[in-house]
């Protein structure tokens, strides 16, 4: 069912990452490194400290292009969202930092309530070939983890024997 | 440069593609110039694992020179002589930090496909499918290693490359076999399969301190080997019942320790079943054969150990609950954790205590790999271990 501004679609996803929530806030406040683990994002605007313009790559919807604006910042604790005007891809979100109990670091849990193609139904069917909102969500914060406690975001780009594909840009449904 | 492509069922091809670069900051590019073929790699052969695309680069058991180091790598020189690790570790993440690398949360770049059939992903590996990565692998000229400092070894003088090559996968996941048994000395283990990795579980088994070492098998030159190698006994499970044997070899005890160094392609002798295993993988509605794994609950003594370190991917059927539950079996397994046991199988091999390279039976050229694949597939030529000698 819709809500009062037509999302009809909440997805969510956590993941424990093994550094502090501080460290964990100020990385989404960095353009460089949002841009390097949002799943799609093929750029961001910075416009004030409120306010962006993003360009991502949104899995079963496509390339779009989105101001959004921040609704709420609670430091080192939690960052919530929303679209401004007319995009594709409708939504607000938030991403919060807990400290994660026996020393494991932090539970960042991330929200996306969006107006998604079929609502429900079409989620259902965009989640079993991994192009749903939810898998958006699980592509970027598996990214997120990777970069905060690796400092890079795993890849496995290389060379195959896919012709005309030299470089294995695309994989099996995977973003290597 | 070259490289062995999986291109369909049964069919890998040599293609010149692209040579591998530094991607990350963690990267290291290696000159291959030995690796081999896994018994795993046969899964991926036979189309038994998902996810594969035409032109995947196959192959995760490299031995190298080390021609190119990303900025972050502190280990590593060029000019370097490695041996580079099948199961790729993050070195940091919670699992990698307990020397669990198989279950890294950080090296699959696709583990959010993983997540849709295991829950959690798992570590990526070499030239292993997409859900494993998507990793182009070491059956090629050149290498791309991520992060090197974790995943590769200079090797020690006084290894040669040929044992090496052993130790980048084969021996680790024989070697974990025996390690996860918990052996207190004294125990029977009986090791399902005598290829490579069960002829390396053979020789763990009696380092960690087994006192009886029995080979099944139905291949004539892989039991030969496993006796006179090994010294272990041998049952052909085409001749003998294997769980009435095991049963009185042991004087109705049953063995301490079962290992499957077999996994979901396992041959078996009881028709019946056999064939609805083999119907049921064929038509996609059961991946794994279990024929082995029922074969060990069976058989392994109650309070026992089943380790399982040969590969499965999806589904088994007629899955024994009721005798394994009963029996307090204790059951271990998993992809081996390579960083974990590379540098002490470095020891063992430095010491004299093992030469791993016994195994290899058969030498090819990358060039050659085809005939390779169906050499090995098919253990003609009395083979066991195939070298691929790249450079």
């Amino acid at each position: 069912m819709a809500d009062r501004r037509g999302y009809n679609v909440c997805s969510r996803r956590s993941i424990t990452i093994h550094r502090d929530p501080g460290e964990l806030y100020s990385a989404w406040h960095d353009p460089g490194r949002l841009i390097c683990f949002l799943s799609g994002a093929k750029g961001v605007d910075i416009l004030d400290n409120r306010r962006s313009i993003w360009n991502v790559d949104v899995p079963g919807i496509g390339p779009e292009c989105w101001e959004a604006e921040i609704t709420d910042d609670k430091t080192d604790g939690a960052i919530s969202w929303q679209t401004i005007g007319d995009t594709g891809f409708e939504h607000e979100g938030s991403v919060r930092f807990d400290p994660a109990p026996n020393d494991l670091g932090t539970e960042v849990k991330m929200e996306i309530r969006s107006r998604f193609p079929g609502g429900p139904f079409g989620n259902a069917i965009a989640k079993l070939i991994g192009r749903s909102p939810e898998d958006y969500i699980s592509k970027t914060l598996h990214n997120f983890k990777q970069l905060m406690e690796t400092g890079e975001v795993a890849t496995g780009k290389g060379p195959s024997g896919r012709e005309g594909i030299p470089e294995n840009e695309e994989t099996a449904g995977g973003e290597s | 440069m070259r490289a062995a492509c999986w291109e369909d069922k049964h069919k890998v091809e040599i293609y010149d593609v692209p040579d591998p670069a530094i991607v990350n900051p963690h990267d290291a590019v290696i000159k291959v110039t030995n690796t081999t073929i896994c018994g795993s790699d046969l899964h991926l052969y036979d189309g038994v694992v998902p996810s594969m695309e035409k032109g995947d680069i196959l192959g995760h058991e490299p031995v190298g020179e080390v021609v190119a180091v990303g900025p972050e790598v502190k280990n590593h020189r060029v000019g370097e002589r490695v041996v580079v690790s099948s199961i790729i570790g993050c070195g940091r993440c919670f699992y990698c930090r307990n020397e669990e690398y198989s279950l890294c949360d950080n090296s699959n770049p696709n583990s959010w496909m993983q997540e849709k059939l295991y829950t959690y992903g798992t570590a990526g590996i070499f030239g292993y499918s997409h859900l494993f990565g998507g990793y182009p692998g070491a059956q090629a000229e050149y290498l791309r290693v991520p992060y090197a400092d974790v995943n590769a070894f200079a090797i020690p003088d006084g290894i040669s490359d040929e044992q090496a090559v052993c130790i980048a996968d084969a021996f680790p996941t024989g070697f974990m076999g025996a390690d996860l048994c918990g052996l207190k000395g004294g125990e029977t283990v009986v090791v399902w399969g005598a290829g490579p990795v069960g002829q390396l579980a053979m020789k763990s088994a009696w380092l960690l301190g087994a006192q009886r070492v029995i080979a099944v098998d139905n291949v004539p030159h892989r039991l030969d080997m496993a006796h006179e190698v090994n010294c272990a006994e041998t049952l052909d499970f085409t001749e003998t019942g294997v769980t009435d044997a095991l049963r009185e070899m042991t004087a109705g005890r049953g063995p301490d320790c079962c290992i499957d160094a077999c996994g979901m392609e396992a041959h078996g002798t009881n028709i019946l079943v056999g064939a609805y295993d083999a119907l049921k993988q064929a038509a996609k509605l059961e991946t794994d054969r279990g024929h082995v794994v029922r074969q060990m609950i069976e058989s392994c003594r109650k309070g026992g150990t089943v380790v399982i370190m040969g590969v499965y991917a999806m589904f088994m059927d007629k899955f024994p609950l009721g005798a394994a539950f009963n029996k307090g079996l204790t059951f271990r397994m998993g992809q081996m954790h390579g960083p974990k046991y590379i540098p002490r199988l470095f020891d063992y091999t430095l010491h004299g205590d093992v030469d791993p390279s016994f195994c290899i039976t058969n030498r090819f050229l990358l060039d050659e790999i085809p005939l390779a694949y169906e050499v090995f597939k098919n253990k003609s030529d009395n083979c066991v271990k195939v070298l691929i000698k790249v450079a």
